[in-house]
């Protein structure tokens, strides 16, 4: 590995530390895109809080069961009333080319090429050419993409226009409130086992003895600061 | 340095995970998806009944009802005492009216010395505890006071000895009738506990 690595030239050295950042930098903001879904998932589970909040304080559910099963069930109302408006925007573009199709008769349409469909709006390049690498000369060769297409406008791709954004928007609404109700199961879960749990690891059955038996004598929740008076008592 | 080692690590970790998410969240649309139907003719059907889906469930209506009934008597809402040690009778502590002779340095009460010194019935006692540092209040002095008082007609059972039990809450003051009445009263020392 080595000597390989010494045998390549100041300028291959150069475009493997580029391609090590580049690889680098490609985690990085992985890494951060990652962060940033973890964040907003956990901003959305706290939204849970408040719709089950109500029933823990007053105790009407007081095990984990039952607690489970019916923040479940208000899980799946919430994602029914906040997934309606994305499910009717995706039906009205599914109907829209369904329309669309029924005038021309054209159910074999595809809503993405670019003679009468979406990608008529679009810029469009080819890449086939971009790299060339010669297996006799070992020789690689890097071409910028050529541009093929430029958006404009047409009358007949009317259909693909109003069902690609439609289905994009809806879509992607749809997917925010499946990663919700995603955040919302998750904090259900903990929610349940965290509520209802009988944790005895900062209890001291003594401790509780001894103050009880102290009360008269000292303050609990305050600490006595050592004083010139108490230190002389101390002696 | 440290901190972009951990963002490639995270970035690696995420894009190992990516396809499992990916995988989660499809089958969740899915499910969803069936739900959604489900509940949609579940509507439908609660529609033509007179009903609808509500998001408040029985369970949120019953809980609704017990804070709404909590709601009047939690207007100053005390934490119960829980942790408070328990006391016999016998360590009841006796208050006295506004001449009552209250320590400087011991606890007056258990409450006082399970959970501090509370500031506003400090601020009641501060002139009581200056006649005790300075000792003008001697036996004669209190001949003096019990004097006036017998001068301005005072009921005798307005300055008799109060007994106040250290279980006794805010919140149990609070139902108490006589609550209202005691404490319009300008004789006495108010060692309510407002503060927890």
């Amino acid at each position: 590995m080595l000597p390989t690595l010494l045998k390549l030239t100041e300028s291959d050295k150069r475009l493997l530390i580029a391609f090590l950042l580049i690889f680098i930098l490609v985690f990085v903001i992985v890494g951060a895109i990652g962060y940033l879904i973890v964040r907003v998932m956990k901003w959305q589970g706290k939204r849970l809080d408040s719709c089950v909040s109500d029933v823990v304080y007053s105790r009407v559910i007081t095990d984990k069961k039952t607690f489970s099963k019916y923040a479940h069930k208000k899980n799946w109302i919430i994602f029914y009333k906040a997934a309606r408006i994305p499910v009717i925007i995706m039906l009205v573009s599914g109907i829209i080319l369904v329309v669309r199709n029924l005038i021309n008769h054209d159910f074999s349409y595809d809503v993405f090429n670019n003679v009468n469909g979406f990608s008529t709006v679009l810029f469009l390049w080819d890449f086939s050419d971009m790299f060339n690498l010669d297996p006799l000369t070992l020789s690689f060769t890097f071409n910028l993409p050529v541009l093929t297409h430029s958006p404009h406008f047409e009358i007949e791709a009317w259909g693909s226009y109003l069902f690609v954004p439609g289905m994009a928007v809806g879509g992607l609404w749809y997917l925010w409130c499946v990663q919700s109700l995603i955040s919302r199961t998750l904090r259900i879960k903990k929610l349940s086992e965290s509520i209802f749990d009988k944790n005895l690891d900062r209890f001291n059955q003594n401790e509780q003895l001894m103050n009880s038996l102290n009360a008269g004598k000292a303050p609990l929740n305050s600490e006595v600061k050592p004083t010139e008076e108490n230190k002389s008592l101390e002696n | 340095m440290e901190s972009l080692f951990k963002s490639v690590g995270k970035g690696l970790l995420y894009l190992l995970v990516l396809p499992f998410f990916l995988l989660v969240i499809s089958g969740y649309a899915i499910a969803g998806l069936i739900v959604f139907i489900y509940l949609f003719f579940k509507s439908i059907v609660l529609f033509f009944m007179g009903r609808s889906l509500d998001i408040e469930l029985a369970e949120d209506k019953k809980a609704k009802q017990i804070i709404q009934k909590a709601i009047p008597n939690s207007s100053n809402p005390v934490i119960k005492q829980d942790g408070a040690p328990q006391s016999d009778a016998s360590e009841n502590i006796v208050v006295t009216s506004s001449k009552a002779f209250i320590p400087y340095e011991e606890p007056s009460s258990v409450e006082e010395a399970c959970f501090g010194i509370d500031i506003e019935s400090e601020k009641q006692n501060e002139p009581v505890k200056e006649k005790v540092i300075s000792g003008t209040l001697d036996n004669q002095a209190m001949e003096e006071k019990n004097e006036d008082i017998e001068t301005n007609n005072i009921p005798q059972d307005d300055i008799q000895l109060e007994k106040y039990s250290p279980k006794k809450t805010r919140f149990d003051d609070l139902n108490d009738d006589d609550y209202d009445k005691e404490s319009k009263k300008d004789s006495g020392v108010d060692i309510h506990f407002k503060d927890f």
